[in-house]
């Protein structure tokens, strides 16, 4: 799909090969109205900045199709696009998109391997296979050998990577961070953001990236969508990032 | 001044840990009494044939009502927790009558409901043309279960709705992006995350109907007796304390296992209960986000069949009470017959006597143990000293009761007060605790430096800090205290009278619609005394 996007820094109209496409989000809440719009190059991790509340994190659940849309009164309609395909109206599990969360939202009640292999079984996948590749995607994390172990034994860390593990397993062409890195501390945060980024080239998948963190943000941006009270405030390259934007 | 204050305060302090004790000793030694028979003669052959039947059957009615309570209450938990709809407010505040309306009125509200002759059969004998009344399990097995299933389900809608709302949502939702539909996500994610609050809410109920004696007394078919009923006849009727003995030791026994039990889920069930997501909204009943269309279909009928069985089993014996009242020959005219009858007068009397002063000794003994348990405890780890305030859950009034005849003799308005505090002050102790454990460290320390004697921060901070749940802890004993039937009837104090004993001696001197109004009356007591708290808070 080819999109205009006019960057606010240069001024400058170009042409972009998107794989996703989002039009139109908006959601109103009591402390802030999201009104969103904004592509991704296929294959790039795209940052979303902003300070707590800006709305971040319910673009991704919008995106993710968690959170609904409010009815707007000027007749634009929400179009989300992945790879061609609409996906406005899709429920979650259908998108094709993954999402790794903010405290990583693994399932207590069941081992480390059943958490990862738990979306290959809703699909309908043999037990002992999904065990299997859940093994190898455990490994790919750098867990291998955690697969008995209860998710509440696990570190920080170790619990995110499983979480990346859960959702990469599943080969999405979109992957959706939500601040997974914000509970943990600044040498493993660090870690595990280059990581991820090193899984994003090796698996291929688009990414956003949700953080309220600068440093974060350029370490794993293709490109930085900065997000102020519901709307963008500016995009560009990392390298074309500074702290003072955050005003 | 200062030195009479302080004195004042020192001799306050005083009194309320010495009368900490004598409630501590009230509970310890009719148990001790009730035990003590144990060690005379033998028990034959045939005892312990009815041992087991009694046992088996008092379980059977137990884990019957339990279930009744679960059917009824994990459902409404759902809606009342996931879905807005008109009267959800309403259905939540039916967690209250559990608590404040005594099971002797819910009894009377079925017997007028369901009765051959009651509201239910008439009409629905009218409707359909029947010439035998539908309805006909109200005296046996059936009837007790259905009566305390139904009267304690609100207590299981109110646990689990509560750690329904407040489940974290983030699972779900990562299980909805992996491609699980609610079905499934039912049962593999939320299940699994309300079990302990679904164990923490039927553990309680499993016990209350364990220990239920007046709906079995009213109700109990031939030959269906249950341990609490067996104990009073042995202790009362028949005077065969040793056998009275065993079955209260074997009672108390397993409910002190139940009672471990609860211990040991409880934790798992509060640490598993994160703060409310703020983002949460409630979806109209059939118009959840991710529901099929199947499910918004089941959703709907479910609701109906819900609502049709919480009308017909809990609020029309509730209703019953006052329709019983006012159909028996005299109309409402009952009323103001019962109420200038001296009987009426006496029992009212009686109740004023003892509820207010069992209350008070409750939040006396509770306040102290819930403050020495703040301060040697403040991060609530010493697991013996939070399991203690649980053991008066494991004696029942009539154990109680029976072991405090053995001690006294002949019972005394002081020995059913103090007895009614023994097993009550726990039910006070969770609300005062609860507020102590507010206030936050830092505060107590403050007030500390800056106060002369370490009462000073008790009298100047803690207890106007716990104010609130004082006044409501005292009106819930209060109300306990007045519905209670148990131990008045145990005690037989003579020439005495409480509501609650008038109204079972005159349901069981077929006086019903006499009953019924005195029922109505002691109900809006209760309801009364236990919003009065509700409010002050």
């Amino acid at each position: 799909m080819h999109s205009l996007h006019f960057d606010i820094l240069t001024g400058e109209e170009r042409n972009m090969t998107s794989c996703f496409s989002a039009e139109n989000l908006y959601r109103v809440w009591d402390s802030v109205t999201i009104d969103f719009s904004f592509a991704v190059e296929k294959g790039t991790m795209t940052v979303i900045a902003g300070r707590s509340g800006s709305g971040k994190s319910s673009v991704l659940r919008l995106i993710a199709g968690l959170e609904k849309f409010s009815p707007r009164t000027d007749g634009k309609k929400p179009v989300i696009t992945l790879n061609g395909n609409e996906i406005t109206d899709l429920a979650p599990g259908k998108r094709g998109i993954g999402m790794v969360f903010q405290n990583h939202a693994l399932f207590n009640h069941l081992s480390v391997a059943d958490n990862v292999a738990y979306g290959l079984r809703c699909k309908g996948v043999h037990a002992a296979e999904a065990r299997k590749r859940a093994e190898e995607y455990l490994s790919l994390v750098g867990l291998a050998g955690f697969g008995f172990r209860r998710p509440d034994t696990l570190s920080g860390g170790e619990a995110q990577r499983v979480s990346l593990a859960r959702t990469l397993i599943m080969k999405p062409p979109l992957v959706l961070f939500d601040e997974p890195l914000s509970a943990l501390d600044a040498p493993l945060r660090k870690k595990l953001a280059a990581d991820i980024r090193s899984s994003q080239k090796k698996e291929g998948f688009t990414g956003i990236f949700v953080t309220h963190d600068i440093a974060e943000a350029k370490a794993v941006a293709d490109r930085i969508i900065l997000m102020k009270a519901g709307r963008i405030q500016w995009q560009g390259k990392p390298e074309d990032f500074s702290e003072n934007m955050i005003d | 001044m200062t030195d009479r204050i302080h004195a004042a305060e020192y001799s306050a302090a005083a009194c309320a840990v010495i009368v900490s004790a004598c409630i501590c000793l009230a509970f310890l030694f009719p148990l001790a009494a009730a035990v003590l028979p144990l060690f005379s003669g033998k028990s034959g052959v045939s005892f312990y044939n009815n041992l087991f039947r009694i046992t088996g059957y008092t379980f059977k009615i137990a884990l019957g009502s339990t279930l009744i309570a679960a059917a009824v209450g994990i459902p409404a938990a759902f809606f009342t927790a996931n879905r807005s709809f008109p009267g959800r407010r309403f259905l939540l505040s039916l967690s209250a009558v559990p608590l404040c309306i005594p099971p002797l009125i819910i009894a009377l509200g079925f017997v007028g409901t369901f009765r051959m002759n009651g509201v239910i059969n008439v009409v629905l004998m009218k409707i359909l043309h029947l010439k035998n009344p539908p309805f006909t399990f109200l005296y046996s097995s059936a009837g007790v279960i259905t009566a305390q299933g139904f009267y304690n389900f609100p207590l299981v809608m109110a646990v689990v709705s509560a750690a329904w709302k407040n489940l974290p949502t983030d699972e779900r939702d990562a299980a909805r992006m992996l491609g699980a539909d609610e079905r499934h996500i039912f049962f593999t994610i939320t299940i699994h995350q309300l079990s302990p609050a679904v164990a923490a809410a039927c553990i309680p109920v499993f016990l209350y109907c364990f220990f239920s004696f007046m709906i079995v007394l009213l109700f109990g078919s031939i030959g269906g007796t249950t341990l609490e009923v067996e104990i009073y006849q042995a202790a009362r009727t028949t005077l065969d304390f040793k056998t009275a003995s065993e079955l209260a030791l074997i009672e108390t026994v397993f409910a002190l296992a139940v009672i471990f039990l609860y211990s040991k889920i409880k934790p798992a069930y509060v640490t598993g209960t994160p703060s409310a997501d703020h983002r949460y909204n409630r979806a109209k009943i059939g118009d959840a986000q991710y529901e099929s269309r199947s499910m918004k279909t089941a959703e709907y009928v479910s609701c109906i069949i819900l609502g049709t069985v919480i009308v017909l089993f809990f609020l029309s014996p509730l209703a019953g009470i006052l329709s019983g009242s006012i159909t028996g020959k005299d109309g409402a005219y009952v009323f103001i017959k019962i109420m200038s009858s001296s009987g009426f007068r006496n029992a009212l009397l009686g109740t004023l006597e003892t509820a207010p002063f069992s209350a008070l000794l409750c939040i006396i003994t509770a306040f102290v143990y819930a403050w020495t348990l703040r301060v040697r405890d403040p991060l609530g780890q010493n697991s013996l000293l939070q399991t203690l305030p649980m053991l008066p859950m494991a004696v029942s009034s009539v154990v109680m009761g029976y072991g405090m005849t053995l001690l006294v003799h002949c019972g005394t308005i002081p020995a059913l007060i103090t007895s009614q505090a023994a097993l009550a002050w726990p039910l006070a102790f969770r609300q005062i605790y609860a507020s102590l454990c507010a206030i936050p460290q830092d505060t107590l320390d403050t007030a500390e430096l800056l106060s002369d004697t370490p009462l000073d921060t008790l009298f100047r901070i803690v207890l106007p800090s716990c104010r609130e749940s004082i006044i409501s802890s005292f009106s819930f004993c209060f109300a306990v205290s007045m519905g209670d039937t148990t131990l008045p009837l145990v005690l037989s104090v003579p020439r005495f009278d409480t509501l609650a004993l008038y109204t079972y001696r005159l349901a069981s001197s077929y006086r019903f619609a006499a009953s019924c109004a005195c029922g109505t009356i002691l109900c809006i007591l209760c309801i009364l005394i236990f919003s009065l708290g509700k409010k002050e808070t």
